[in-house]
């Protein structure tokens, strides 16, 4: 065999290894980097890769995590918040901007005490965190590859971790008052309470967009049909009397009671002339339009036929009529 | 109830008969005639889909006026108005 048979043969032995994957087409282990070819897998996570001297891999299959070859690397002990290591190397905040004894005037006001830059710059991201990990765990985190921070093990609790979750649970603006606590578990109580005000920030901050949208949708409903205008009158009078006017084009000025109950004195413009009406604040049925609308010779009085909709129309037809007689 | 959006070409009918008033669920053609109008109206009312006009004031159209009323920039949509003649004193 020559050596370039050898070589080829070499080159040409398939060799499987489970690594961690984390995402994208190249492939890390052992200090040597391969492209992945072929599909990928469907989830971040340990996989078998089949791998060969051509450094080319080509995903297999699901793999078991191997915590002994994650031992090789670099290791940073801290807390777990979220999918973030906190390092026993950081401290927290200065209590000017991390306070949370003061108590907070609004929902906004929690979600922005302490700021989100400053908290997470001492934070590391990490990959394939173990789920279901209780909060404040101890956890040991790899930086493998020299490329990406890994999660590789839980740690033991150095000891108070269980009383900040209870303070945490208890929502203690601090915990002072525990024994033990180091800056890194501070700061991850510091973390986790800024991510609870947030979220409930966001839940309060949608459920009101939500309610705000609906109640703008009913508006609309309201006010674009008559039904819906006299639904309208029974909880806010001006709204309905400026949507009933509205659809002819006239505008409303003012309006106030009249005299007898359940009715209203209601002003307007319409072509650049102001009108008086007296209404029904209920139906918006028209009790004394305000111009005459009488047959002299029955005596008939036409005023309750109409209603705020329709009663400008009426007056488009005097004016053009030049037959508009205002009371 | 709600109603559908009237097109460019399209008029929202509001009517109003014996002081109670109500809107047409449908738009109909902004230049359809008045007896169209009528017609289309007095059929809505009677089949109870004029909310906020009961079908017993129903009887007949013939006397009423229909105002027609274009778009414009403060209100954007087509109008139609079918309403009572009255006399002007």
């Amino acid at each position: 065999m020559t050596t370039q048979d050898a070589w080829m043969a070499l080159l040409s032995q398939d060799e499987v290894l489970a690594l961690p994957w984390t995402g994208g087409r190249a492939l890390r282990g052992d200090g040597r980097v391969w492209s992945i070819r072929g599909p990928l897998p469907d989830e971040h996570g340990w996989h078998a890769f089949t791998i060969n001297g051509s450094r080319r891999a080509r995903w297999r299959e699901p793999a078991a995590p191997s915590p002994e070859r994650l031992e090789r690397y670099p290791m940073r002990r801290g807390y777990l918040v979220g999918d973030r290591l906190i390092p026993d190397s950081a401290r927290p905040l200065p209590r000017a901007i991390s306070d949370r004894s003061r108590p907070p005037q609004t929902i906004r006001d929690r979600s922005r005490r302490p700021g989100r830059a400053q908290l997470l710059e001492q934070t590391t991201p990490l990959g394939l965190v173990q789920p279901g990990l209780p909060r404040f765990s101890r956890i040991g985190a790899v930086h493998y590859e020299g490329a990406t921070w890994l999660y590789a093990r839980q740690e033991f609790p150095l000891g108070p971790e269980l009383s900040v979750s209870d303070a945490f649970a208890d929502r203690q603006p601090e915990i002072s008052g525990i024994e033990g606590v180091t800056p890194a578990l501070e700061l991850a109580f510091q973390i986790e309470s800024w991510r609870r005000d947030r979220a409930e920030y966001e839940r309060a901050l949608a459920q009101e967009r939500r309610e705000a949208a609906a109640r703008a949708q009913r508006h609309i409903e309201q006010i674009r049909t008559g039904a819906g205008r006299r639904q309208l009158a029974a909880e806010n009078f001006e709204a309905a009397a400026r949507a009933a006017l509205h659809i002819s084009g006239a505008e409303l000025l003012d309006h106030h009671p009249a005299a007898r109950r359940g009715e209203a004195s209601v002003r307007f413009r319409y072509q650049h002339r102001r009108f008086s009406c007296v209404v029904d604040t209920a139906t918006l049925r028209i009790i004394d339009a305000g111009i005459c609308l009488e047959d002299h010779a029955t005596g008939e009085r036409g005023d309750t036929y109409f209603t705020l909709e329709s009663l400008p129309a009426v007056i488009s037809q005097a004016l053009q009529e030049g037959s508009l007689v205002v009371f | 109830m709600s109603t559908t959006h009237p097109r460019r070409h399209e008029a929202r009918v509001n009517i109003t008969l014996n002081g109670q008033n109500g809107d047409m669920s449908d738009p109909v053609p902004f230049d359809a005639t008045d007896q169209q109008i009528k017609h289309w109206s007095l059929e809505a009312i009677r089949s109870g889909t004029v909310s906020g006009i009961s079908p017993r004031v129903a009887g007949s159209l013939e006397g009423c006026v229909i105002d027609r009323f274009p778009a414009t920039a403060t209100v954007p949509v087509n109008r139609i108005f079918v309403r009572p003649r009255t006399p002007f004193g």
